[in-house]
């Protein structure tokens, strides 16, 4: 399917927005989904929606290779083939106080969240390597959303890791839920506190990919011993997953 | 005047509606395209590699892009074959569409499990049997490599199988024919070729190897003329149907494995660029096939070949 590109932003260095006409658009995304989007090579390039507006929705990323390279190259009016909504996403809001955990590019389909659930009590923790990386902080903002900071580099908000933020808050919210999305790293520790302070918490995983659609089986992350399943496919099965499903219920 | 032109095509006694059939390992079990591609117009689907019983695959990352191809080391990761019955046949019987189940093993016996099982189910039209499989008991070293090992599978296949029975054939090695011949020996009703190359990418960051299996199997635009060669030169040597594949997006590519011999075609990594890949060569084809001088498959199948002694060259 053909994705009419409407709005250019660039939010950061190395970072892009793209806003897409969303009338080809069979379904609602749901935050935490993915577009399959074709890039001028041999395989597509799975990015999260970051937002939903006035018929549009939103991919942003960071530069980081060709696929990106290219993408960044495109201006208003050009069309993207993309395939999706593709994926599980979050799931809705638990009851209870729920804080959103975001690294680097996993902080759009948090944000796309939050717009998704605006009565939600929700806490927003955002980290990154530096302040470039640190997306979409206004967006929360103009939702009235004030995120909690950190940078790797002590470059904007505390010098540390966004899970030092998340530590601090489940021991002011026992009996608090967790949405993550980031790096790997980031959510084995998000799964370790988690589990630790007995929190529910879902997690948005990414990993190489071929088909998007569950047939190559290209994307998998392990699943936990003796849960049943050797693998799980992140494009299908996930991108997001209760953290049980990968990790059991002893910390990781 | 326009000729309509006929892209039925035929495997020995296999009738396919078009030449075009999805290559294994690239279209899943099944159902899993079926938001995608409209499969009842492809002239078949080869299922992912079926096993006695589940393998675990490789770890990931188990894909890596490469200058027009693909990398993959999936490491055949598969439910088992009593799975694959239970769960994704009843779909693939209810299509219709022509259906070919790739058979893979460490072990001549786990191959010849497989077909055992197979035997017993409707809707099934060939098996292909990739002979690209470690064989445990000799080291790890490929079936598809060896002329007389690759024999002993391909015939433990065909004695139990109970319908035709296609050996895919590895790019791997430089004894192709000898191990194309072994299979006609052994009673195979066609050859498919080509199986991946091996190949190797290093992740420059990581200073390791990129894909989490170490090695594994390029695929996509950049091996077709690796295919093709295979094709035109098994399809000279051995008087068998051949089913051609490796990098084919395109129309143009198709008729480029159907004048080197190839009787039919698989499209494996151009889908996943392109969900519709294989309709669109499908409905490209008539065009092109004209265009070249050809009003069916059949015509053009082998045209590329020298004429035989004594024939007359038409140019
Ligand atoms: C479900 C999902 C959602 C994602 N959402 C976003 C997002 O919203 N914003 C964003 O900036 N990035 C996101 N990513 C990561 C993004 O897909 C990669 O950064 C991108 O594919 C890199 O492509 P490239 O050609 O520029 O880089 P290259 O490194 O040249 O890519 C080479 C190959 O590796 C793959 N690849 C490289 N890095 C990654 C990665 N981190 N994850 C998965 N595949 C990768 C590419 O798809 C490509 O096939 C997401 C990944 C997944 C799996
Ligand atoms: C991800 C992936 C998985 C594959 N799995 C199998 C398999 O299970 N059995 C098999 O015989 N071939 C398998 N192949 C090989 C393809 O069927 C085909 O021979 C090869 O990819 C060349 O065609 P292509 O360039 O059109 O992809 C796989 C290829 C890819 C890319
Ligand atoms: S990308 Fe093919 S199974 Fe997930």
């Amino acid at each position: 399917m053909r994705l009419t590109i409407v709005e250019r932003r660039v939010p950061a260095s190395d970072h892009v927005e793209l806003l897409l006409d969303a009338s080809g658009l069979g379904r609602r995304p749901e935050p935490g989904q993915f577009l399959h989007v074709a890039t001028g090579g041999t395989l597509r390039r799975p990015l999260s929606f970051s937002r939903v507006d006035d018929g549009r929705v939103g991919i942003l990323f960071r530069v980081v290779g060709a696929g990106t390279a290219w993408l960044a190259g495109r201006a208003v009016g050009e069309d993207l083939d993309v395939m999706g909504p593709l994926g599980r996403g979050f799931p809705p809001p638990p009851p209870g106080p729920l804080a959103l955990v975001g690294g680097g590019v996993g902080i759009p389909p948090l944000f796309f969240y939050a717009q998704c659930w605006p009565d939600a009590s929700l806490a927003v923790l955002l980290g990154a390597r530096d302040r470039e990386a640190l997306v979409m902080v206004d967006d929360f903002g103009a939702r009235g959303l004030h995120p909690a900071l950190c940078t790797d580099d002590g470059s904007f908000g505390r010098r540390g890791r966004v899970t030092d933020l998340l530590a601090t808050w489940l021991s002011a919210h026992p009996h608090g839920s967790v949405m993550a999305c980031g790096p790997a790293p980031m959510l084995h520790e998000v799964a370790r506190l988690t589990t630790d302070a007995h929190c529910p918490a879902w997690l948005g995983f990414e990993q190489r990919m071929g088909c998007g659609v569950g047939a190559c089986l290209a994307c998998v992350v392990p699943g936990a011993p003796g849960a049943g399943r050797t693998w799980y496919r992140v494009c299908t099965d996930g991108p997001v997953f209760a953290r049980e499903m990968l990790y059991g219920e002893a910390p990781p | 005047m326009i000729r309509d032109v006929d892209l039925t095509a035929h495997i020995g006694r296999i009738v396919l509606q078009n030449p075009v059939l999805a290559a294994s390992g690239t279209f899943g079990f099944g159902p899993e395209y079926r938001a995608h591609v409209d499969m009842r117009r492809l002239g078949g689907i080869a299922v992912k590699g079926v096993a006695v019983d589940s393998w675990s695959g490789n770890p990931p990352p188990r894909v890596w892009e490469t200058p027009s191809g693909l990398l993959n080391s999936i490491g055949l990761q598969n439910p088992g074959v009593r799975a694959f019955i239970r769960d994704d046949l009843p779909f693939l019987r209810e299509l219709g569409t022509v259906l070919v189940v790739n058979v893979i093993g460490h072990t001549v016996d786990e191959y010849r499990r497989v077909s055992e099982c197979l035997a017993r189910e409707s809707g099934i039209a060939a098996l292909e049997v990739n002979i690209s499989c470690p064989n445990i008991k000799e080291g790890g070293m490929q079936f598809g490599h060896d002329p007389d090992r690759a024999f002993e599978v391909v015939r433990a296949v065909v004695e139990t199988a109970g319908r035709p029975v296609w050996v895919k054939l590895s790019p791997n090695t430089d004894r192709v024919l000898e191990v194309g011949q072994a299979a006609q020996s052994a009673g195979a009703a066609a050859l498919t070729a080509i199986n991946t190359l091996l190949g190797m990418a290093i992740d420059l960051d990581r200073r390791r190897p990129a894909l989490g299996g170490g090695s594994g199997g390029l695929s996509g635009p950049a091996i077709r003329p690796v295919g093709v060669r295979v094709v035109y030169e098994v399809s000279r040597r051995i008087p068998l149907p051949v089913v051609g594949m490796g990098g084919i997006e395109t129309a143009r590519d198709a008729l480029e494995y159907f004048m080197a011999g190839a009787s039919a075609v698989m499209v494996g990594t151009a889908t996943f660029g392109r969900p519709d890949a294989m309709t669109r060569v499908i409905d490209d084809l008539p065009e092109i096939l004209r265009q070249y001088g050809f009003g069916s498959v059949a015509e053009a199948v082998g045209a590329a070949h020298p004429p035989a002694k004594g024939e007359a060259d038409e140019h």
